[in-house]
């Protein structure tokens, strides 16, 4: 296919099985045009996945959308750019994580989830004071931290995953992952306490 | 997500069985043997498996295509 660049190799590799030979294109190929088959496909294998995470961070099935639309776009611009040993499942959710904390950072984006939505309690095997606080207080609480610790928070809070997966999607150390959730329980139960 | 009468004391998580999918996992035996021993886990992988045909409705999956593709045209279109 003339005009189209190989990048990130061991991410192609990975999709080669359904993916023309370099289909991944830099930027200034975004002319070259790209097969609504690939698309598909892409689409098929990792479209759910990728749009239940940004309906768990949001709550909101037409914000989800629109978010998992922003993150495919992501992958067929910028995929091949990323660490050649890092999984598509993982680089998904981790330019998920990203794409909806920024959208939650958005004040309009936030207030319309938040008026949209209710109640939704945290899944059990938290720590204490989280139990008692809302999903969307959890949102309100991420305020207390630094834009990484952000991340880790949603990824081991709302997506259920264990510190060690945190690590791999965040590209923080296990250790560091550790750290900050627990830097962050002590901010929640100070804050809490005020 | 632990569980003291989960064998292993830990189910799988949903990262994990979406890895596991997705045929992304590199030491899959491991997860074979959870899946084995553990009802739960394999409710879980099945419930997904349910989801995953539930969400590839085909006229699901042209729309998204559709709005994907036209998304990537403005995009070019931009630069």
């Amino acid at each position: 296919m003339p005009g189209w660049t190989r990048q990130g190799a061991g991410c192609v590799n990975r999709l080669r099985p359904f993916l023309p030979a370099a289909s991944v294109y830099t930027k200034r190929e975004m002319h070259a045009p790209l097969d609504k088959h690939t698309v598909e496909v892409v689409f098929r294998r990792y479209g759910m996945q990728v749009e239940r995470c940004c309906r768990q961070i949001l709550r909101d099935a037409d914000e989800a959308a629109d978010a998992a639309q922003e993150v495919f776009l992501k992958l067929f611009t910028r995929g091949g750019g990323f660490r050649a040993q890092a999984d598509w499942m993982t680089w998904l959710y981790r330019v998920s994580v990203n794409e909806c904390l920024n959208r939650l950072r958005n004040t309009q984006t936030r207030q319309r989830l938040l008026e949209h939505h209710g109640i939704a309690t945290l899944p059990q095997g938290g720590f204490d004071p989280i139990y008692i606080v809302e999903r969307d207080s959890l949102r309100d609480l991420l305020r207390l931290t630094d834009e990484r610790t952000q991340a880790i928070v949603i990824c081991h809070h709302i997506l259920g995953m264990s510190q060690q997966e945190v690590a791999e999607v965040t590209k923080i150390s296990r250790v560091s992952v550790n750290k900050r959730l627990r830097k962050f329980q002590d901010r929640v139960r100070q804050h809490l306490r005020n | 997500m632990h569980d003291p009468r989960c064998p292993d004391r830990e189910h799988l998580t949903s990262f994990a069985l979406d890895r596991l999918l997705a045929g992304e996992t590199e030491n899959i035996a491991p997860l074979r043997a959870h899946l084995e021993a553990c009802a739960r886990c394999r409710q879980r992988l099945a419930a997904v498996v349910a989801e995953q045909r539930a969400y590839m409705r085909d006229e699901l999956v042209r729309a998204r295509v559709s709005a994907l593709m036209a998304a990537l045209s403005a995009m070019r279109a931009r630069l």
